[in-house]
Order: C-alpha cells, then structure tokens, then sequence
C-alpha cells in the first residue's frame, strides 16, 4: 500500500466577533466557516425542552438553497453534537450551528464536522468529549486512500440543475468515519457507494489512527491559547 | 423604440415640455370608512391611499414591537393586477420589490409625523396601486400625504416627491413617465420637504435608477426638487378646497 | 440572535463624540475600515473582510430560459442570507441595493451570456452570505458579489444549428471569464442628525443612528444607485459631497480588486493556488497549521478492544441462534429453529451504521475455540 497521508489542516478559531464560538478549518482542499452559539433563547416554543438545550444545526451550501442533500448533512452532525454537548446544563436553551461551505473537495463532510468541533471548543460549551471525522475513499484499483486529493469536480459550477454527482467517477465508495477521543470509538459513519465487508474494516483501521493525529491537532491548537488566558488570569491575581 | 427624448423644438414624446409636470388631479376623503383617504391620478397613473388610526395596536404589531411604547406605523402597497400594460401583475406574496417599498415608506412618514404624539398607538397605511405609467413611487407618497392629512395626524410639513430624467445632451428632464424610464436616462426619485430650502435638511427618500456622472447629480437634484415643489403647490390648493367644503357644508348643516 | 438592547449611555456618549468629531475605534470620521479579499480555489467564491465584518460569496451558472421582455440577454440573480431571521428588514433592504448596484446599473455584459436566443441563456447566481455583522454589511456584500463575479469563469459552449448545444468541461476548452463593463462598488455613509456623515459605521454606529446613505460607485465616476435608509432628513448639498468622497475611494478599491485577482491569476498559473487559508493568519495565538502526515498502517497504539468494537466479523449461514443482548440497537436478527442458547460467553458484535441514532457499540468476546461459522449481522 501507497504511504497514507493525511492533508495539512490549518484552523483558526475566534474569527467571528459576534459569535461565542467560531472556526475557520481548511482541510486539504475543503474549506468551511462555522459558527456556534449558545446558549440563547429558544427560537420557537416548539422546541423548549425543560431538560436540555435543543441543538440546531444550518447548513449553508456554496451554490443555490439548501436541498435534501444539506438536510441529511444538518441532521446528522446535530446527532452528533447532541452526544458531544452536555445539554441537561442548559435547559430550555438553544445551540446553534451554522456551517458556510467555502471550498468542497469531496471531503468536505469530514471537515465541517472537524469544524464544529473546534467551534465548540472555542464557544466554552461543557463537552463530553471531542470528535473527528476522517474520510476515506476505495479507488477503482481497490486501494484505501485517506483524504483524497481535490477531485476535478467539471460540474461544480453548476447549481442545482447539473449537481456534481456524490462520488466522481474515479472512485468506487466512500467512507467519512467519526471518532471519539476517549477510547477513539467510533460515533457515526457515513458511506456513499458499494464496497465489501473486509475493504471496510481496513477503511476502519486506517481511519483510527488517522484521527490520532486530528484530536493532537485539537489539543496543540487550545494548548496555545490556553498558555494566554491562564497567563492573564494569573496576572489578574497579582 | 429609440425615439428622441427630446425633439428639436423642445417637446418630449408626449408633447411636454422639459420642465413641465403631467396633469395632476387629487381628491381627499374618497373612501367614507377609513380615517383619512385620497386618490391621486398623476399623467396615468393611479393610486389611493387609505390610513386607517392613531388606533390601539393590535395583538400582532403589539408582539412584534416586543412591547415598547414606540409609535408603530404599519404599510401595505399592493399593485392591482390590471395595473400594468399588456401582461397581468401576478401577485407575489414576500416580494423584495414591495417590501422595499414598505420599507422605504415607514422610514419617509416617521420622519415628518410628529411620532411623539402618537406614542402607544398604531397606525397603518394602504395604497393600492390602480394604474402604472411612470413615478410609481412619486404619486404614492403625494397620496399618501394627502391621506395623512385628510386623517388629521401631525406632521412638520408635506412631503411631495417627483422625478427627473436626464438626457443623453445633458438636459434634465421633469416628471419621467414609463416609456421615458425604459428607453431614457437614468430617472432620479425624491421625496422632501420643498419649503426648508436647499442646505437644510429636506430630503427625506432618494432612489436612483441606471447610472450617470457625478456631475450631472447637482442639475438632477435642482429639477427634481423644483418639481416638488410645483407639486406642493398643487397638494396645498387641493387640501384647502377640500376643507373650504367640509367647512362650508358643517355650516351649511347646520 | 435576538440583538442586546442599545443603552441610553452608549447612544449619548457615541453621538456626543462623534459630535466631537471622535469615533469610537479612533478612525476619522471619513476613514474606512481594512479591506481584504481572499479567492477560494474554485472560480467564482470569495472571502470579504471589511474590519470584522465577513462576507462569503459565490457565483454558479445555470442555463435558464430568458426573459420575455429582453430575449437575447442572459440573467442575473441575487441573494442575500444573513445569519438570524429569513427575510428580516436589513435582509430586504441589502438585496435590493445589490440588485440595483448591480444588475440594474448593467455592469456585467449580459448579451455574452446568451447561448440561443429566446430559447437558452446563462443564468448567473450570486449567493451572498452574511458571516458576522459588525457593521457596513453592504459594502462588504456588494465587494464581495461584484469580485466574486469579476473572479468567475463560465465553462464554453457550442451550439450546433439544431437547437443543440454541447457544454465542455474545462480539460477541453478554456473557461470564459465574465465581461464587466465596470465595477460598481458601495459606500455606506451614517448620518448623525442629518448633518454629520460617518463613513463605513461599526455596528454601534449603525444602531445608534439608524439613517444612513448608501451609494453606488464605480470608478469612472459614474452613480450607480442612492439609497437612503433609516429615518432621517438630509440636505442634497450633503448627498453632494457624500458622492465626491465615495468617488474618491471607489478608485482605490477597484485597484484593490483588480490587483487581488492579477494575483489570483499569476498563483494560478504556477499551480500554487492556496484558497481560502491565506486568510487565516498563523502568527495568531488562536491559529494551528498542521502539515501532512503520513499514517502508519501497522501502529501498535490502538488498542486491541477498540478495534474489535467496530469490526465488523464477517459469518456464514450455517448458525445457531446467540443471545443478543438487550442493550444493543438491531433491527434484524435471524433465528434459528432449534433455538440452542449458545454458552454465555459468545457474544455478537453490533456496529450501528445510522447516523441518527446514538450507536452504542457493545463489545463482545469470541469465542476463538469456537469452530464453528458464525452468521453476518447487518444492521440499519
């Protein structure tokens, strides 16, 4: 097998003045802003919950409105978020997440689920624990890529009319998995395409030890910041 | 379609002059239901204007103050769908066009009506639009205006708004009408205070269509602002025959 | 969001200051903010930074019918989202002044856009979307849609005479950029009483003074649009000198984005096209930049039990019926006739492949004595 690699990722979080928590994420050639808030009001009664936050999540594609396409994507990652965010803290609130597609290559799936994550570690929302999400594809030579390189996507100028299909030509199916950092268990999955049992295993492992170096991502990009505001809360002190 | 704007002999296409307005003809208090009414018919177009208040607000509007003590002016602007020449106005429900035009009513009235009287209170304005050939917007707030009056609410002057057209010589033209607007120059809309003169502060509304240079603005600006005042002139005559009537006929009945 | 009540104290001290001829974040009062525009890798999307105020704008084409009244020119359409309410007032009001800056001021050349007449055109969509309102979003917006268009190509067609057309991917013919006849750009300009004119308010500034002129204007000193928000009565010797100040700047901004994209083009050409990370800034104490790294297929590190959670172990038919423990999400289980409860110790591996529920993965020991084939368990 080919050396694996996975994309430089390059991140900064508090871009947003208005947001409490907010991260723009570029992973290899995806590129996505995303934006949380909360705990604020409740938008609709509907939704009040007396015992936890309702999240809610908008997903905003580059071209045209949002489709079916961006609903599946919005419900999975508020799946997600939910398991994350220990929500019985803030009851009859609401977290919101607003992800702006900037830059897709195929993963873009992985990288806005990255995104939300450094979003919340940036809004100081109580966490359980962090995720990543690694994506991995089965070429046609039936070889394990982790995180492809950009995709010639002919169609993407197009809006909903000629929608660049989901997986482009080239590759057989793909894989976008979604690990926690506590025993770096698999939270979610989600595949596009038709591939074997023994393929997915070893997309699997690939992706495990991939999203090692995600979470080391995570932990040096806080260690950074966090030496600033525990050097100013001491100074407070003085 | 490329007719001359205007003639050799200084005439427009439809006969006028460059500094002469259409004919105007306005009537206060047409609808007997409402609090204040008017109807104005400028060149072809058509509009009334009904104003219904200062009343207690309602249950919606209420809500949507989020519970201030604010004056809360609601406006309506509905094209009827015979208005337009040739093809049917179909009617589009959120349309951003007629929601500007909302908008940009609130923002000209609340800035002449003496908002501090009517604190709590909820005011709402309805123009329909019953016939379109040019200066839309100008003959809906002289309507409007005319309405506010015939309801009695304060303001600190009439508003009266006109357009100007430029053409392509350089020579600024009043009054645009719809033909002139698609094959002409750019048209200027404005709507202000005639009587506070020039470096004070009169202007309340200015919406430009197409482009042109800077420094044709000034010439613009001078025509259209004259033709606002002409038409305050003509509001003022209305408005006083108006109440010369209702005065005489209160004497009358009496 | 709904938006923090404006102080009494803040309104006072902003419009006594400014009265001082003071601005809060010690600009002069004709001074605006730092511009930035960032191209993504594909044509046709940007990233405007006016101070903290963030526009994302994108440009897509589509083949459409045209419109009746105007047969042989293509369209154009606009749309504005901000983050909070669908179709709130500020919504409106931004998409109109775009609409007028740009398509009703006829700066891109529509009739190239035409493929057949009456038949087929491009359709060009500009997707405007409202990052973080910290004030002036309209110019921000309008930068942001007029570079996005000027930054994008449209891929070629050829029509044969049937009515037929073919549209060629990039690899066989050359994108077209679009024709801009010029670059209309906005200014915004806060009125304090009328009187006093603030170029490119914060969103204090905004708030408290509510009215405000907008225009539009390119470089050859030519207006776009005027419009005037809010409520407020001004004097026209102050739209006057307003324009004379915006035509002043909109030269230097249109410099600014014909540089952005000369530069955009020469990064290109070498292949070195960075995207939207040249706007993140590394020297930041909230900023990591982590290079590629390669993945080590035999590492040692994970552990034993986490990997036999996920897997899947694939079985054959022939089985006997296992316990399956209540805690687990399945949707299928395949029973055998002869139920014989196998021995407490085997177990089954799940692994929920929905994305909705929260998949719990239970562990299960295998018993690897076990010779006998054991059954594939899928589950939704």
């Amino acid at each position: 097998m080919e050396d694996l690699k996975l994309k430089a990722i390059t991140a900064e979080m508090n871009i947003l003045s208005r947001s409490d928590g907010s991260v723009i994420i570029s992973q290899g050639d995806s590129s996505c802003i995303v934006d949380v808030n909360g705990p604020i009001e409740v938008n609709s009664a509907a939704n009040i919950d007396m015992n936890k936050a309702y999240v809610d999540v908008l997903y905003r594609p580059k071209c045209g409105i949002p489709g079916v396409n961006e609903r599946y994507k919005e419900k999975t990652i508020k799946g997600l978020c939910e398991s994350i965010i220990l929500t019985t803290l803030y009851p009859k609130t609401q977290i919101n997440f607003q992800i702006q597609e900037m830059d897709d290559s195929s993963g873009i799936f992985a990288c806005a689920i990255n995104g939300c994550n450094i979003g919340l570690l940036n809004s100081g929302l109580e966490m359980k624990f962090n995720m990543a999400a690694v994506h991995c594809v089965l070429d046609e030579t039936d070889e394990i890529i982790i995180d492809p390189d950009c995709i010639e996507e002919e169609t993407l100028a197009f809006t909903r009319v000629q929608k660049p299909k989901r997986i482009s030509g080239k590759y057989k199916a793909d894989f976008t998995f979604v690990f926690e950092s506590l025993k770096d268990s698999l939270i979610s999955v989600h595949t596009n395409g038709s591939f074997s049992l023994q393929k997915y295993n070893e997309a699997l492992k690939l992706s495990r030890q991939a999203c090692r170096k995600i979470f080391d991502f995570y932990a040096d990009l806080v260690k950074k910041c966090s030496v600033v505001y525990i050097k100013n809360s001491i100074l407070e002190y003085i | 379609m490329a007719q001359e704007l205007l003639s050799l002999q200084g005439l427009r296409i439809d006969g006028r002059r460059q500094n002469e307005l259409r004919q105007i003809q306005c009537r206060l208090g047409v609808l007997e239901r409402c609090d204040g009414s008017a109807y104005m018919l400028h060149g072809n177009t058509k509009v009334i204007a009904s104003i219904s208040g200062p009343k207690h607000p309602t249950k919606n509007s209420a809500n949507k103050n989020r519970g201030g003590d604010e004056f809360i002016f609601n406006v309506r602007v509905k094209f009827a769908t015979f208005s337009k020449n040739g093809e049917r106005q179909k009617v589009v429900k959120n349309s951003k066009k007629l929601g500007e035009i909302e908008i940009n009513l609130k923002n000209i009235f609340k800035s002449v009506i003496l908002v501090e009287k009517y604190e709590k209170s909820q005011l709402d304005l309805n123009i329909e639009i019953l016939q379109t050939d040019g200066s839309e917007i100008c003959t809906v707030v002289n309507a409007a205006t005319l309405a506010l009056i015939d309801a009695g609410i304060c303001m600190k002057e009439y508003i009266c708004a006109c357009t100007a057209s430029l053409t392509n010589d350089g020579v600024a033209l009043l009054d645009v009408s719809h033909l002139e607007e698609i094959c002409g120059g750019p048209t200027l809309t404005i709507a202000a205070l005639p009587r506070t003169g020039d470096h004070e502060q009169s202007v309340a509304y200015v919406e430009l269509s197409q482009k042109f240079y800077l420094k044709d603005l000034n010439k613009i600006f001078d025509c259209a602002l004259m033709g606002c005042e002409k038409i305050r002139g003509i509001l003022d005559e209305a408005i006083r025959s108006n109440a010369f009537e209702l005065v005489n006929s209160e004497l009358t009945n009496n | 969001m709904k938006e923090t009540i404006l102080s009494n104290n803040e309104r006072v001290f902003v419009e006594k200051s400014i009265e001082e001829v003071l601005r809060i974040d010690k600009r002069q009062l004709t001074e605006f903010r730092n511009l930035g525009i960032f191209f993504g890798k594909k044509y046709g999307s940007v990233l405007v930074s006016l101070g903290d105020t963030r526009v994302f704008a994108n440009v897509s084409c589509e083949v459409n019918i045209p419109k009746t009244t105007r047969p042989n020119e293509g369209t154009v359409f606009i749309n504005v989202e901000m983050s909070n309410e669908k179709m709130s007032e500020s919504c409106i009001v931004t998409t109109r002044i775009l609409e007028r800056t740009i398509r009703d001021s006829r700066c891109i050349d529509l009739e190239s856009l035409c493929i057949i007449a009456e038949e087929k055109v491009w359709n060009l969509r500009v997707d405007v979307s409202i990052l973080n309102n910290e004030g002036n979003v309209t110019d921000c917006a309008c930068i942001a849609a007029v570079s996005a268009l000027a930054h994008f190509k449209r891929p070629d067609c050829t029509t044969s005479g049937d009515g037929e057309f073919i549209i060629h991917k990039s690899s066989e013919k050359d994108l077209i950029p679009t024709v801009l006849h010029h670059y209309p750009i906005c200014m915004t300009y806060a009125l304090f009483k009328g009187k006093i004119p603030i170029a490119d308010p914060t969103l204090l500034e905004e708030r408290v003074t509510n009215a405000g002129l907008t225009l539009g204007i390119n470089s050859y000193k030519e207006i776009c649009s005027l419009h005037m928000t809010g409520v407020s009565l001004t004097s026209p010797f102050l739209i006057q000198k307003c324009s004379e100040m915006a035509a002043e700047r909109a030269k230097h901004v249109v410099e600014f984005i014909k540089s952005t994209l000369e530069q955009d083009s020469i990064d290109r050409e070498k292949s070195n096209v960075k995207g939207f990370k040249q706007s993140i800034i590394l020297t930041n104490v909230t900023s990591n930049f982590c290079d590629e790294q390669s993945i080590d297929n035999n590492a040692e590190e994970i552990s034993e039990v986490a990997s036999n959670h996920d897997e899947i172990i694939v079985v054959s038919q022939e089985q006997k019926f296992k316990k399956i423990d209540e805690n687990t999400i399945s949707t299928t289980k395949w029973k055998d006739e002869n139920e014989e409860t196998s021995s407490s110790d085997s177990e089954i591996i799940t692994l929920s492949q929905s994305n909705q529920e929260k998949s719990k993965v239970e562990s299960m020991q295998i018993d690897s004595s076990d010779d006998e084939e054991k059954e594939t368990i899928i589950l939704n």
